[in-house]
């Protein structure tokens, strides 16, 4: 969430940028501190769809023009305004704009996805018998992932060429979500050998908070941390790009995978799930600072070590 | 139009009303007008810490079921100061008496009349908690630097953060005790923003004359001598005009040695620790 002097705040969502803009600010100046803000960070908002959180604000002709014109100014798309007022909703539904009086609404927009991420690093090298990093992500309609090597699809991303060393590709967006997906399925680079072919994975790009819980069938990435009490359940692996304090398991489920893995830069989860078995990890002060560490199954129970390291 | 501000914690006791109490009454103090609502309907505390409790003729619930004529009439004045209100809770209902429609009507009406309307949020996640942050436009999270206390408070922030058009939360770091923080005995600032990472609008220090204030239903930022008074000014000044906002520092006792360097003009000790 980036704010900008408690008016204007912006937050990444699934379906774009959602900015909201307080209702005590006057429109002119919120509008001012936003495009102050999008300039800013030109490089990482340009292009993308964009949301308008009024609030119970109402609007009058003169701000609804207003905020058209600078959307257009600021070179950023319009998706839609989300508003609790009639009066609002009304003003700008005369000018032609998606109205909602809910975020929910959102959801089945079916706005794509951004582009322009930055391609993920290629992982350190993993012998042949654990588990790679994640699989490609593919949206339920396309094909699963092929052998190492092939082109899945012409409009696409490639599939890296198997030798080591290749850069991963970011690959275009896919199109519209499903909307009973849980947060968005994105698409990650695909680097290695896979060992769960056809699985999806999913990316997240947010901290999970206490009380959260996201579940899905295949492997989950998260850009973030997973606070104490926040549940990350997947039937293939989890990784997580920062603290891991909640639960984590993978390989859950009926087809969950034996060899899924939990993979953390900073370890600091007490309890890990690996199929069907459960891992209570000591808290041992210097073993896992500053390094990443992996979770699986080893000779039958859950055992962790420092991940990459030939491992 | 004024602001709606509901101060919330997800765990009890961990100064919720206290920080309403005093807030409330620095904001009046500071000029503004500002209404407190007590939203912990069955359990209220908020009239006790003002001292106002005898002064209680309608209540919160009155007002939503329409049987005292406006929201004017439930309104109690303070000794103090003439532009702040306590609309107390009922203390014979439960949390179900209300709606959050009902709650956020209410909101829009007292906030044309006023610059500020505080929230005494009840503790827990349930209709209580539910009910107090539907008016509300923006949030302050207090806790205790303390491992319950931010496994509750990242949890209420989740809440409040998933909930539609709600987006400001602020951090309000109740009780430290600034010795253990530096003994590494008690989470420090940067443990706490590690798990919660919102923006920090001050850090209140442990005070015995809370108690006292309390007792005597008199807010303890009214006290000059008191550290946590001087904490909840400055948290004051930073609501009133974020800019021109004193540096977040840990009030802390100021030892006698320190007392006579300064005396002797020995230059400036500062004794605060961020």
């Amino acid at each position: 969430m980036i704010s900008n002097k408690d008016h204007v705040s912006l937050r990444g969502t699934r379906n774009g940028i959602l900015v909201s803009i307080s209702e005590n600010c006057p429109m002119p100046e919120g509008l001012e501190q936003l495009k102050a803000t999008l300039h800013q960070r030109r490089a990482f908002f340009a292009g993308s769809p964009l949301s308008l959180d009024l609030g119970w604000r109402e609007v009058t002709e003169q701000d609804a023009d207003l905020v058209i014109v600078s959307m257009r100014e600021m070179g950023m798309r319009l998706l839609g305004v989300i508003s609790t007022s009639q009066i609002t909703r009304h003003i700008f539904e005369a000018r032609g704009l998606k109205v909602i009086i809910g975020t929910l609404g959102l959801a089945r927009h079916g706005a794509r996805t951004r582009q322009g991420k930055p391609p993920l690093e290629p992982s350190a090298p993993v012998a042949a018998t654990s588990p790679a990093p994640p699989a490609k992500a593919a949206p339920t309609h396309r094909p699963p992932a092929g052998p190492v090597g092939t082109v899945a699809d012409e409009d696409e991303s490639e599939e890296v060429a198997p030798s080591s060393g290749a850069d991963p590709r970011s690959s275009s967006p896919p199109p519209t979500a499903p909307p009973t997906a849980p947060p968005s399925a994105q698409a990650a680079p695909a680097s290695r050998a896979l060992p769960t072919p056809g699985a999806d994975t999913m990316l997240i790009r947010r901290t999970l908070r206490s009380g959260q819980r996201v579940q899905f069938p295949g492997n989950i990435v998260i850009m973030g941390d997973v606070n104490a009490g926040a549940e990350v359940e997947a039937e293939g692996d989890v990784i997580v790009l920062g603290n891991l304090r909640g639960t984590a398991h993978a390989g859950a489920g009926v087809s969950g995978k034996k060899e899924a893995v939990v993979v953390a830069l900073n370890f600091h989860a007490t309890q890990v799930r690996i199929g069907d078995l459960i891992g209570f990890v000591q808290a041992t002060k210097g073993f896992h600072q500053n390094a990443a560490v992996m979770a699986r199954i080893q000779d039958g129970a859950v055992a962790t070590c420092l991940y990459g390291n030939g491992s | 139009m004024g602001k709606v501000i509901v101060i919330t914690s997800g765990k009890g006791g961990v100064g919720k009303t206290t920080a309403t109490a005093n807030l409330g009454t620095g904001l009046a103090q500071a000029g503004k007008s500002v209404v407190l609502m007590d939203a912990d309907i069955g359990l209220r505390n908020l009239d006790l810490v003002m001292g106002l409790e005898n002064r209680i003729v309608f209540d919160l619930v009155d007002v939503v079921e329409k049987k005292c004529r406006s929201f004017r009439q439930a309104l109690i004045k303070d000794k103090r100061f003439e532009n702040l209100y306590l609309l107390p809770a009922a203390q014979s209902r439960d949390k179900d008496a209300v709606s959050p429609e009902q709650m956020r009507d209410l909101c829009h009406e007292l906030k044309e009349h006023h610059d500020f309307v505080i929230i005494d949020c009840p503790a827990g996640i349930e209709n209580g908690f539910k009910n107090a942050i539907a008016g509300a436009s923006e949030a302050i999270v207090v806790t205790n630097p303390e491992v319950s206390a931010v496994r509750d408070a990242d949890r209420v922030i989740g809440l409040l953060e998933s909930q539609e058009g709600k987006c400001t939360t602020q951090l309000i770091l109740n009780r430290v005790k600034a010795d253990l923080v530096r003994k590494g005995q008690m989470l420090s600032v940067n443990d706490v923003q590690d798990i919660l990472n919102i923006k920090l609008l001050g850090i209140v220090p442990e005070d015995e004359k809370i108690l006292r204030a309390s007792n005597r239903g008199e807010p303890a930022v009214l006290d000059l001598s008191s550290r946590a008074g001087q904490a909840y000014r400055d948290i004051v000044s930073r609501l009133v005009d974020p800019a021109a906002a004193p540096a977040i520092v840990i009030q802390e006792k100021i030892s006698w040695f320190a007392r006579l360097r300064r005396f002797m003009g020995l230059g400036e000790e500062v004794a605060n620790h961020a």
